[in-house]
């Protein structure tokens, strides 16, 4: 009995091996010989990557795996609208053509058009699905939304379970980046077509939006900003996805990674995307707004299984820093129970009482909030500063920012209390400044 | 109480396995020959293209999923094998790299889909993460492309990062 090798592996069952190859892995082992390369080439226009938008007039191997990866909703669509149908009549997976969409340079009108493509065909009528939904309001463009509440108790969000008929095949792409111009509503509107999302990557640009005026007047958001003439026409007659009170976004259960690079002028949208993400796990945010201890509050209650969590002011023109203060950031680590990364900057709030409790969270593994102010008003820094609590043998990082001063008496103490609490720290950033 | 039917299996160096029917069901071949068959009371089935050691790690497994379902292994794999499988299926998958390739050709024979799909993974699994240089040394594969031909895939495939 001769020993087998893998060249002895046939074809068929190498086959197999290859569909539990990622993308970079699939390409590397291309690369092992010239009947891998072979093998490889023909697997993926056959039976991985059959649906690819040609490039440049050929076809190959790289272009048809990026694609696989990642592909560009542009405005020159009509080819992946096609495939889609194609895909959507036999009750196919979106996964056949990308686990990803990139929606930039497409329009509102064409990007909506397309995540509304659905399973099935119209000669047999299309299946009924139940689908769990958040009801948020459906306000005008030029109008914020009328969040019910109030900022001790936070934000209320009904669900509701709609019935649709036949699943938009988008409801199984796993990732979605979506830069583009658009009003609040439009972008729940897309969230409409999404459910078992795992990650999604906003940067969005704020759309002014201008109503129709009898007297041709102009509408709200002229002078300073050039406002967009892209009026929403989206009509959902049945009332599926939304009607005049509400739009209906899916609860995305599988949603764990969400990064807003950028998001709208209001940020109380990070209320509602929170609100239909319950097992969220990384949030980074880019916010415009300053963040208090009432997002975190609403963060902690609707998306109690974060793991990492930065939040950073705007980088823009205007300089701002966060309001989270000690106690909001307290309660945060409270419920989150999973937490490794805290990561707030700039975080001109936080006194330094919050240390003293910091070895109570042994998930924690990265604590950065840059106490640094760009106007020079930071909170009164906490008298009798040290880290407390528990060891945490989980902290590797650690990072408290400028904004703090310590006589070195004071220094030595803070000093001490960390080697004790954090004693396998691999490296640190700033931790305040000795005063003479 | 009626005593458990059994089937015997023999290998292609003619070693013979008794095995419950029960748990050989799981092998899609052997199905459908005992419902082509007699119905005798102990059916020899010959498994001509697999030989005695690869065929007793078959019953092994068949023996433990009869009645513990495998659960199925994610395409891609997103991580590490030992991360989605049982204790069990680790354990059973400590074997050389040679009895590996005879357990993917026996599982494909004999049409036992979930160890395929375990043994092809454990596969990928192993080449997941490796440099093409990696790969040629650990499965012993020549580089059969010339200087030039590798400068030209190389440059074609320069995007490569992990998916």
């Amino acid at each position: 009995m001769t020993s087998k090798t893998f060249s002895d592996l046939p074809q068929d069952e190498l086959s197999v091996v290859l569909q539990y190859l990622p993308i970079g892995s699939l390409l590397m082992f291309s690369l092992v010989s010239k009947a891998n390369y072979d093998f490889v080439r023909d697997q993926v226009k056959n039976n991985i990557c059959k649906y690819v938008v040609y490039e440049n007039n050929s076809w190959s191997l790289v272009d048809a795996l990026r694609q696989k990866k990642s592909m560009r909703l542009s405005e020159c669509s009509n080819e992946i609208e096609g495939f889609m149908n194609e895909i959507a009549e036999r009750n196919g997976s979106i996964s056949e053509i990308t686990s990803h969409f990139k929606a930039d340079n497409i329009s509102f009108p064409d990007l909506y058009h397309l995540l509304d493509i659905r399973k099935g065909s119209e000669e047999e009528e299309f299946q009924q699905v139940q689908v769990e939904t958040i009801c948020l309001e459906n306000t005008p463009d030029n109008k914020p939304p009328q969040l019910v509440g109030n900022d001790e108790k936070g934000y209320h969000f009904e669900k509701k379970m709609k019935t649709i008929e036949g699943e938009p095949l988008t409801y199984d792409l796993k990732s979605l980046s979506i830069d583009m111009t658009l009003t609040r509503s439009k972008l729940l509107k897309i969230m409409t077509k999404l459910k078992n999302l795992e990650s999604l990557n906003l940067i969005v640009e704020q759309e002014y939006y201008r109503p129709k005026t009898s007297r041709g007047g102009r509408g709200l958001g002229g002078g300073l900003f050039s406002i967009s003439s892209g009026e929403d026409d989206t009509q959902d007659g049945k009332g599926e996805a939304f009607d005049d009170e509400f739009i209906y976004v899916p609860i995305m259960k599988k949603l764990k990674k969400l990064v807003i690079e950028r998001g709208f002028d209001d940020d109380r949208f990070i209320f509602e995307i929170s609100s239909f993400c319950p097992n969220l796990e990384h949030l980074h945010f880019v916010c415009r707004e300053s963040v208090d201890d009432n997002m975190l509050e609403h963060l902690a209650k609707y998306c109690p299984k974060m793991k990492y969590l930065k939040i950073k002011s705007d980088d823009g023109a205007t300089q701002f820093e966060l309001e989270i203060t000690d106690k909001g950031l307290e309660h945060f680590l409270e419920k989150e129970t999973q937490i490794e990364v805290i990561d707030l900057e700039p975080a001109a709030n936080i006194s330094g009482s919050i240390f003293k409790r910091l070895g109570d969270f042994p998930t924690l593994k990265s604590f950065r909030t840059q106490r640094v102010s760009y106007n020079g008003d930071c909170s009164d820094q906490e008298e009798d500063i040290f880290f407390g609590g528990n060891t945490n043998p989980n902290l590797e990082y650690l990072d408290i920012g400028p904004g703090f001063s310590f006589t070195k008496e004071e220094f030595e103490k803070l000093f001490i209390s960390l080697k004790k609490f954090a004693p396998n720290l691999k490296g640190f950033g700033e931790i305040g400044q000795v005063s003479e | 109480m009626s005593e458990t039917k059994q089937v015997e299996l023999t290998s292609k160096d003619k070693v013979s396995f008794k095995v419950d029917r029960d748990v050989i069901l799981m092998s899609g071949l052997v199905k459908d020959m005992l419902e082509e068959g007699d119905e005798d009371e102990t059916p020899i089935i010959p498994i001509p293209n697999v030989d005695s050691k690869p065929l007793q790690k078959v019953i092994e497994y068949c023996q433990y999923h009869h009645k513990e379902p495998a659960q199925e292994i994610e395409k891609p794999l997103k991580g590490k094998i030992e991360d989605v499988i049982c204790d069990w299926d680790k354990k059973f998958l400590e074997i050389d790299q040679s009895l590996l390739i005879e357990l993917i050709m026996a599982a494909n024979y004999l049409n036992i889909k979930d160890l395929l799909d375990l043994t092809c993974a454990k596969v990928a699994s192993m080449i997941k993460g490796k440099s093409p240089e990696q790969i040629r040394e650990m499965f012993g594969i020549e580089n059969d492309f010339t200087p030039e031909e590798e400068a030209k895939i190389r440059e074609e495939n320069k995007w490569c990062e992990e998916a």
